[in-house]
């Protein structure tokens, strides 16, 4: 049994992580140690500069030759409230990624559940088919796209549907990996195989057994998804443009016009990013409890 | 056995179905929902990309040709295009793996255990934050009137424009960092756990130093992922479209915004990001199967067996 090795693809970065922070804890003192925490002091630095700026930015009135702000108000926000494009804009980013987080839901959770109980052997080559979306650049699934539905099937061209089963297709591999790691982590065959003994038929051991379980995989990898899909722009902007503008494609267009709305967005932007990393961290240290408590059953 | 599961079975079910689970009853049973995701790949990805590839050696439909790539590759501003995309995606490779891997190494052994969440967290953030963000986010750090532009003027005196431009490649490579670094450091973390606390243990009641075991069996083991890890954020730079195209909007050559400022081109400007694009596809793939083959490699003393 591999246990709670993973992978070394580290997709399931949640799942992973939340193993390492259990893992065997660290010197106490030393150079070493100072080093390495000061390296993470300016490690944090520079990822949280960029994101203070934006967000002192956004809430400052002038702010041209001083340190700090001259003034703090809201302006920027209501004047990214008043303008036009900004609710259609984020209602649309909003269905997107709610729909790309169907798509990929529906398409992964049968699958991993099905390559765990039924057919261990379909494993790898998912794995490796899997790794697809990542090997080909976004520029280049956006241009095939069009050139191959442009020739085959040209009516679903700039359609808002294309774009989503572009998403959904860009998305599968975190998907696939947190639910993946999740039934690794659960011993979803061990638990089929114990059902069956049992008498329980497969269905009522996955409505049962492993799809309660399924919580941390789905919630880690629905927020990778999700949050990719939100702040996507590429595909977005070859696919659609302007005539179904999402979010980051308007936040985009007023990057060089309006930079006081355009930090306002950004900071909606940076929130739905923070609210996925929060969720991914919080439910994947749930995946690590799970496989903590069987380690210390003793299998 | 595991103890996870939530409920007993339903008493009174009579056994198991007739099928028994591990044979291959049938084919088509056998592929069962792994159907449709293929299937759905297949049309979304893998038809497309072979449609691409295709169509750029093709004329018509009919005969074969190299004739576009030979055009890209004898055009002097495709090729700075390139070797702008390949410069800037090297530095960053390297830079963001360096420190990558020693971030990863001081979480490992320098952080102290409580604060592991909560650093988690923040790496996650810089990850999920979007290309045009992340793009503006630099921008009201390091632009023209951004906050450490002010600070260094105000306080310090420094006036880093004109020298240094935010839209250039030098400023990419700040933003590409502020993305790479983090996958880096959480794509190599896992390695880490894989070196095993037994083996330093025992480096050292043979007299070694922690400097000699890292040097003769820490980084030797942790050497194929990490550069399996390079090649993979090369791969990564590489195809960034997002974060380069909100900063500069083309004022800076790199090869996917060439083909994106394509894409409404005429039609015989078409065929030229086809070969532009599996040329990228090209480069792009190499670096995943290199990393699978070199992961695996590492795998095989860290893997954790029962």
């Amino acid at each position: 049994m591999k246990g709670e090795s993973g992978q070394t693809v580290g997709w399931d970065v949640a799942a992973e992580s939340s193993a390492v922070a259990a893992a065997p804890g660290p010197a106490h003192s030393g150079l070493g140690v100072s080093l390495g925490r000061a390296l993470w002091i300016v490690f944090v630095a520079y990822s949280v500069l960029p994101l203070i700026a934006t967000a002192l930015f956004s809430f400052s009135t002038r702010w041209m030759t001083t340190v700090l702000p001259e003034g703090l108000s809201l302006d920027s926000y209501a004047a990214m409230v008043a303008e036009g494009p900004f609710l259609p804009s984020l209602l649309r980013s909003t269905v997107l990624a709610s729909g790309t987080l169907a798509v990929v839901t529906l398409l992964c959770v049968p699958l991993v559940t099905w390559i765990h109980i039924r057919a261990p052997r379909l494993g790898p080559p998912a794995e490796v088919i899997s790794l697809i979306p990542f090997a080909l650049p976004w520029v280049v699934v956006a241009l095939a796209l069009v050139r191959f539905y442009g020739d085959v099937y040209p009516r679903i061209l700039n359609t808002p549907f294309l774009l989503l089963l572009a998403h959904g297709a860009v998305s599968i591999p975190y998907m696939y990996w947190a639910l993946d790691n999740n039934m690794r982590a659960i011993n979803a065959r061990s638990l089929y195989e114990a059902g069956a003994t049992l008498g329980a038929r497969w269905d009522q051991t996955l409505r049962h057994a492993i799809l309660p379980n399924l919580g941390p995989g789905l919630t880690t990898g629905g927020m990778l998804v999700f949050a990719g899909s939100f702040g996507e722009f590429a595909l977005s902007r070859l696919l659609v443009g302007a005539g179904w503008q999402t979010l980051p494609v308007w936040q985009a267009s007023l990057i060089n016009r309006d930079a006081r709305v355009t930090s306002a967005v950004t900071v909606v932007g940076i929130a739905v990013a923070v609210s996925a990393s929060v969720a991914i961290t919080v439910w994947a240290s749930r995946l690590r409890g799970e496989a903590a408590a069987d380690a210390n059953e003793g299998r | 056995m595991p103890a996870a599961v939530n409920s007993s079975p339903t008493p009174g079910s009579v056994g198991a179905s007739g099928r028994v689970p591990w044979k291959l009853t049938a084919p088509l049973e056998h592929v069962g929902p792994a159907g449709f995701f293929f299937a759905y790949l297949a049309l979304t990805l893998v038809a497309p990309t072979l449609y691409l590839v295709w169509s750029s050696v093709t004329i018509d439909g009919a005969n074969f040709t190299l004739e576009r790539y030979q055009r890209v590759l004898t055009d002097p501003f495709y090729l700075r295009g390139f070797g702008n995309s390949i410069k800037l995606s090297v530095a960053t490779a390297l830079e963001a793996t360096l420190i990558g891997a020693l971030v990863a190494a001081a979480f490992t052994y320098a952080m102290p255990v409580r604060s592991r969440k909560a650093l988690l967290t923040l790496t996650n953030i810089a990850t999920n934050l979007g290309g045009v963000s992340l793009a503006f986010a630099f921008v009201a750090l390091l632009g023209t009137n951004g906050m450490l532009t002010i600070m260094l003027r105000s306080a310090l005196g420094i006036e880093l424009y004109p020298e240094f431009n935010l839209a250039s490649l030098m400023g990419l490579n700040l933003v590409y960092l502020y993305h790479l670094t983090p996958f880096v450091f959480l794509v190599t973390l896992p390695a880490f756990r894989g070196i095993r606390r037994q083996w330093i243990e025992a480096a050292l009641t043979l007299g070694a130093t922690r400097w000699q075991f890292w040097r003769y069996v820490g980084v030797p083991v942790l050497m194929p992922t990490i550069l399996a890890v390079f090649i993979l954020t090369f791969a990564n730079a590489f195809g960034t479209y997002s974060s380069a195209m909100a900063l500069t909007v083309g004022r800076v050559n790199l090869v996917p915004l060439q083909i994106g400022f394509l894409f409404g081109e005429a039609a015989f400007d078409k065929e030229l990001a086809d070969a532009l694009s599996v040329l990228m596809i090209l480069m792009t793939t190499a670096c995943v199967i290199f990393y699978r083959i070199a992961s695996r490699r590492t795998a095989r003393w860290t893997e954790r067996t029962r």
